[in-house]
């Protein structure tokens, strides 16, 4: 019996480590492909010239080659003293359609995350020298109807005259980390169902024991976990082909199907006496998945405070945690009730 | 269809449905699923149910 354990023992700290092994592994293959990216960088200088509220030049253009697709934010920075006008910035794509846009005298700014193909989007700046020209761009490229447009204000400028000004437009790949950060979160989820496994046995075992009608029940709740599944996901697809807009990004929607699947299959089990093996402590599993849950649910506070949960009026990857939170607290309550 | 005869077998041995669960090797929701006439046990687990309570098939298991 004891070499039985020790054996068990083993085979756990060896998935364990296998685990890792493989999430090292992973990573460095995302490493090395993405070693050769680098942030796409636009600096230039520019004389402007202003006369009788008329800049010249009106605009320049720049070409933005994105080579791979990704979540990018972009960095612009000008400093320009006692101007006699503002500098508007857009960021089209290839059909033209704005990406992003800011104005201002003298800005040093960063955008939101923004999802960006491959491909070649243009930056154009436009020298507004006046409020016909700044009222025109905002309207044009930055407000939507019924927005207040912000004051054309200027510091002391005269009549005229002539600046040179460095611009930077930067596009900066955000994805990398964020990807890694998700990466490392799956593989301590893994990490948790392994110790879970191992540690809430009453027989020291790691094999979960059901009897007979614990299986049927169980059969019946994988059934309806997975139509459940099935049918979000075919929900989630006709209104991606019916082109309806969506207010969460694509992995998310994705993911609620899977969470809400897996409520279905373990509130089943749970009120019909199939979840708890035979051989489980059910005090340590409540325990564990209601700290796993409020755990979730710190994270998705974070995610909240730094407003990355909802960008551009989506539900972005980081609402995630909030979906595992609340996934954990359904089952962490039906065990409860039941 | 409750079985009344399981009951009373488990009684007379005074028997908790949890201690009886336990000598079979199933939950006592299992056995009281039994007993209320929720669940048909398979073959296997209506011999163990008499080999604890020293019954037999149709003692326990037979058409009133």
């Amino acid at each position: 019996m004891k070499e039985k354990n020790s054996r068990k023992k083993v085979i756990i700290v060896s998935a364990i480590c296998l685990i890792i092994a493989l999430a090292a592994a992973v990573a460095a293959i995302v490493a090395l492909c993405n070693r050769n990216y680098q942030d796409v960088v636009i600096g230039f200088t520019q004389e402007i010239t202003v006369t009788n509220e008329k800049a010249e030049p009106e605009m320049t253009a720049w070409e933005l080659p994105i080579s791979q697709e990704g979540r990018y934010s972009f960095h612009v920075e000008w400093q320009v003293k006692q101007p006699a006008f503002v500098t508007g910035c857009v960021v089209k794509d290839e059909q033209g359609e704005v990406v992003f846009a800011v104005t201002g005298d003298s800005v040093i700014a960063d955008s939101v995350e923004k999802r960006l193909t491959k491909q070649t989007y243009s930056v154009e700046i436009h020298y507004l020298a006046s409020e016909q020209d700044y009222i025109r761009f905002v309207t044009d490229y930055i407000t939507h109807d019924g927005d207040k447009i912000a004051e054309f204000e200027l510091e002391e400028s005269g009549n005229g005259g002539s600046w040179i000004v460095d611009y930077v437009i930067e596009a900066k790949r955000v994805t990398n980390a964020a990807a890694a950060f998700v990466f490392v979160g799956v593989i301590i989820g893994i990490l948790c169902v392994v110790l879970l496994l191992a540690l809430t046995k009453t027989d020291k075992g790691v094999k979960c024991r059901f009897d007979e009608r614990q299986e049927l029940v169980r059969g019946r709740g994988f059934k309806y976990g997975f139509f459940t599944l099935l049918i979000c996901n075919a929900i989630g697809f006709a209104l991606t082909m019916a082109e309806i807009p969506m207010y969460a990004e694509a992995e998310v929607i994705m993911a609620t199907s899977c969470f809400l699947g897996i409520d279905v299959y373990a509130v089943y089990c749970i009120w019909n006496e199939g979840y708890f093996a035979l051989n489980e402590n059910r005090r340590t599993l409540m325990l564990a998945f209601a700290v796993i849950g409020v755990l979730n649910f710190l994270i998705s506070a974070v995610s909240i405070a730094e407003g990355t949960m909802i960008q551009n009026g989506k539900l972005t990857f980081h609402s995630l945690n909030l979906g595992c939170g609340l996934l954990f607290v359904v089952i962490f309550v039906s065990m409860l009730l039941k | 269809m409750k079985n009344l005869k399981l009951k009373s077998a488990r009684a007379a041995l005074d028997l908790s449905q949890q201690e009886l669960a336990d000598k079979v090797g199933v939950s006592r929701q299992t056995i009281s699923a039994i007993e209320k006439g929720d669940y048909n046990p398979t073959i296997n687990l209506c011999r163990a149910i008499c080999k604890v309570l020293g019954k037999t098939l149709d003692e326990l298991f037979g058409e009133e």
